[in-house]
């Protein structure tokens, strides 16, 4: 599924493996402190110019950790 | 077109599976596996497989199970391509099956080279999951491990080695390792902040000899001093998996030559991926892009120019590594003949954003734990944006907070 605007962030803690890619992509999104050892979820919604960063982000991750679903669901 | 083989169940070759299924394509699409396991990933080989913690059985997949069902991908394991016949559209598999395709995904990927002892048994490398397993079994056996090369793998092999207790001792024949990626002061960083970790690193060095006695190595250097270990292991590069392409009729030079798209010189026939030289055709340059995400973006790009002949542009190169406790993420590739600047944070501190370029072109940034202040960068060096717009960019970042980071 590809990211639209109103659309949510999910992360799986559970297979997040503190890659960092969606850091470097989506700042405002995503953060991982030091020595942290699952990303943090900054902001959950995203807006009509994050779409493409967040597509990124999504496909950046090699733990596959990240997806996007409309919110509420 | 009906039917699309991919040779490659890699980053690349997946990623141009699901790109064609997202794109609408509703043939058949074969994948074609060397390995036995299913698709896995390789970054977690030098890291998370060699953790203290890590299970002797550790599997990283590429993608759920049920991902190849619900997504019609023909697997086809523990079978390599062996021969390409583009007249009658054919892959031949070693063990003598021909698969008919009307499009091609070319994702082999790279082998380690093989460096040899003196007896010449070639030496261990990482590159597989069963060399993995293989190496975390040996570090536990072992207390002394010789690393050959101090690339980045190399080095992440040795961090990984060391907290698992064995002494560490990496050669490189480069005088400073690591220089043409990091650039001699940032190179020296990450050498010092090995040693402080407890690895040894002896750069500039010539291996004259190595030999095996009683199940442990003899490494002989130039200048006569021996090393012995019990666990020695090569990361010497690597070399494209075109073996199989050779009198094809698909154009390799140091990899499949190919566009950013991935095409090649024969229709219908694309490359992604570590194989994939960008360089151009017939300037006997190698311009192999051998990271993560850029497998995994020209395999979306090759897919989507195979059957809906999209062109993509290259995009800018994009890795990451992780030596001890510290992430280095790159965008971009320093040049030969590069300054550095240091825009954030300091050397000293292991926490810093770097900036290189020359004269008026702005050609990467490296961060280490700054990740949150790469992005705006990667956009300039999208758009080609000059070594100024860089340096206002950093100063307008570390000045005033929310202000505008647009280049100036």
């Amino acid at each position: 599924m590809s990211a639209q605007a109103g659309m949510e962030i999910h992360v799986d803690a559970g297979k997040c493996l503190a890659y960092g890619n969606c850091v470097g992509l989506a700042p405002d999104h995503f953060d991982l402190p030091a020595g942290a050892s699952v990303v943090v979820l900054l902001k959950r919604t995203i807006a009509a110019d994050e779409t493409e960063d967040i597509d990124e982000a999504v496909r950046s991750c090699p733990a596959r950790a990240l997806s996007v679903r409309p919110a509420g669901s | 077109m009906r039917r699309i083989v991919i040779v490659g169940a890699s980053v690349a070759g997946l990623s141009a599976a699901d790109a064609l299924r997202e794109a609408g394509f509703e043939g058949s699409i074969q994948v074609i596996g060397a390995e036995s396991h299913t698709p896995y990933d390789r970054p977690p080989l030098s890291k998370q497989a060699l953790a203290p913690a890590a299970a002797t059985d550790a599997f990283f997949p590429l993608r759920p199970q049920e991902h190849y069902a619900s997504h019609g991908l023909d697997l086809i394991l523990g079978r390599s391509a062996a021969r390409l016949d583009v007249a009658k559209k054919l892959v031949r598999l070693d063990d003598g099956e021909s698969l008919p395709y009307d499009g091609l995904v070319i994702a082999t990927g790279c082998r380690a080279r093989t460096l040899r002892t003196s007896d010449g048994d070639p030496l261990p490398v990482l590159r597989t999951l069963g060399d993995a397993r293989w190496l975390a079994a040996a570090a536990r056996q072992h207390r002394h491990a010789v690393l050959v090369g101090a690339g980045f793998i190399g080095l992440e092999v040795a961090a990984s080695l060391r907290k698992l207790g064995l002494h560490v001792t990496v050669l490189e024949s480069a005088p400073i390792p690591l220089k043409n990626s990091l650039g001699p002061e940032l190179a020296d960083w990450l050498c010092a902040y090995h040693a402080s970790c407890g690895v040894r690193i002896e750069a500039g060095v010539e291996i004259r000899a190595i030999a095996t006695a009683n199940g442990a190595y003899e490494i002989t250097l130039g200048d006569g001093l021996r090393l012995e270990a019990g666990l020695v292991l090569a990361g010497i590069g690597v070399e494209p998996n075109t073996d199989w392409l050779q009198d094809s009729g698909v154009s390799c030079d140091g990899g499949v030559l190919c566009d950013a798209s991935g095409r090649t010189n024969v229709p219908g026939v694309v490359a992604a991926g570590d194989v994939a030289n960008l360089a151009a055709f017939g300037s006997g340059g190698v311009n192999r892009i051998e990271h993560w995400t850029h497998a995994m973006k020209q395999g979306r790009a090759a897919a989507r120019n195979l059957i809906l002949e999209e062109s993509s542009e290259i995009d800018v190169p994009y890795f990451w590594t992780d030596q001890f406790e510290r992430k280095l993420q790159g965008y971009g590739r320093r040049q030969s003949g590069d300054s550095v600047r240091i825009v954030e944070g300091s050397l000293e501190s292991g926490n810093y954003l770097a900036l290189f370029g020359v004269g008026e072109s702005f050609h990467g940034i490296l961060s280490s734990g700054r990740a949150k202040s790469l992005r705006n960068y990667r956009k300039l060096l999208e758009q080609g944006g000059t070594w100024s717009q860089a340096l206002a960019m950093a100063s307008s970042s570390s000045t005033a907070t929310g202000a505008s980071l647009a280049p100036a």
